[in-house]
């Protein structure tokens, strides 16, 4: 146990690293053993010893942060892979898919209508069918405009099954 | 009673004059072209429930169709349930009140109802195979 080092303690400023070996982490490998710097010079073994046990502290709750990261980065890899196994299996996008394939609908619908707001919406009566709706603004003719929106459909549903359905368009038609 | 009757009650909705005139013909002209494409799925033999949901999946089995023209008409009518939920719960938003937003559903619909009506007169029926395949193992709908 690293307390027991105190034992060892010497007066004048010696070295007061102490071995961790019942840490996560906050510490080094030196030689073989585990060990985290004591950031102070004392005399005062009273002090000393409070400080390590302070020191200890803080690695302590340093090493089992980065622990619980690391499990939580290991977890987050596993729900993304789970996501994206059940979205296939389900004919549904990935929350990244669906991102992607919105951004580019997005710069194509800008680029056809020349202005765009993009925001998100659930059915009023239908449960579970969220949507993207791309709000445009167009002073157009009606011919114009079926035209348009025809070529902005025709984009739409050249994408991926499990994608096309998110989008819809929605035109602010000046009168 | 078919979709296309809906269609037509939107036709005579159009003229305005009024705010609930404009509203309701896009609302009738969803409803028209939705049923419409409800009669072409059940003309190839799959059997649809009523109710809510399925107009979220009726549009799922015109997209698993493999037809880039009826996944065209699915996209079509996704936007138009949309300007149809505008028109129905929307009260605040004005433009389902205009006139010409009106025109442009209407004239959505119709590129709808027409591309059904072409693909039940052809006899050829594109889409079948995949319509029925996802209806039936997805689905679980009874297909005939």
């Amino acid at each position: 146990m690293g307390r027991n080092r105190l034992l060892d303690y010497e007066e004048g400023g010696h070295d007061l690293r102490v071995p961790l070996e019942d840490c996560y982490g906050g510490a080094r490998e030196e030689s073989g053993r585990t060990f985290v710097d004591v950031q102070f010079v004392t005399n005062s073994p009273l002090e000393a010893k409070a400080r390590i046990e302070l020191n200890f502290r803080v690695a302590a709750l340093e090493g089992e942060m980065r622990q619980r990261r690391r499990e939580m980065a290991i977890q987050g890899h596993r729900i993304a892979y789970l996501e994206a196994q059940l979205a296939q299996k389900n004919g549904q996008p990935t929350y990244a898919e669906a991102i992607n394939a919105r951004d580019a609908i997005e710069a194509f619908t800008r680029e056809l209508f020349g202005n765009v707001s993009v925001t998100e919406r659930d059915d009023e009566e239908t449960a579970g069918d969220r949507h993207f709706v791309f709000h445009v603004n167009s002073a157009a003719t009606i011919d114009d405009l079926i035209a348009l929106s025809d070529k902005w459909h025709t984009e739409v549903a050249s994408l991926p099954n499990r994608l096309s359905g998110l989008f819809r368009l929605s035109l602010d038609i000046a009168k | 009673m078919n979709g296309t009757q809906f269609y037509s009650f939107a036709i005579s909705l159009a003229k305005g004059p009024g705010p609930a005139e404009f509203r309701s013909c896009t609302s009738r002209a969803y409803y028209g072209a939705y049923h419409r494409a409800r009669e072409l799925i059940e003309h190839y033999g799959v059997s649809l429930p009523g109710g809510t949901e399925w107009h979220k999946k009726v549009r799922w089995i015109l997209d698993q169709s493999n037809d880039a023209a009826i996944k065209k008409a699915s996209a079509k009518l996704n936007s138009l349930r949309d300007a149809r939920n505008d028109a129905d719960y929307q009260l605040s938003d004005l433009q389902p009140e205009n006139a010409r937003s009106a025109e442009f559903n209407l004239r959505t619909a119709k590129e709808i109802i027409d591309l059904v009506d072409a693909y039940i007169a052809s006899g050829k029926s594109p889409g079948r195979t995949a319509i029925r395949e996802y209806s039936k193992d997805t689905l679980k709908l009874i297909v005939r």
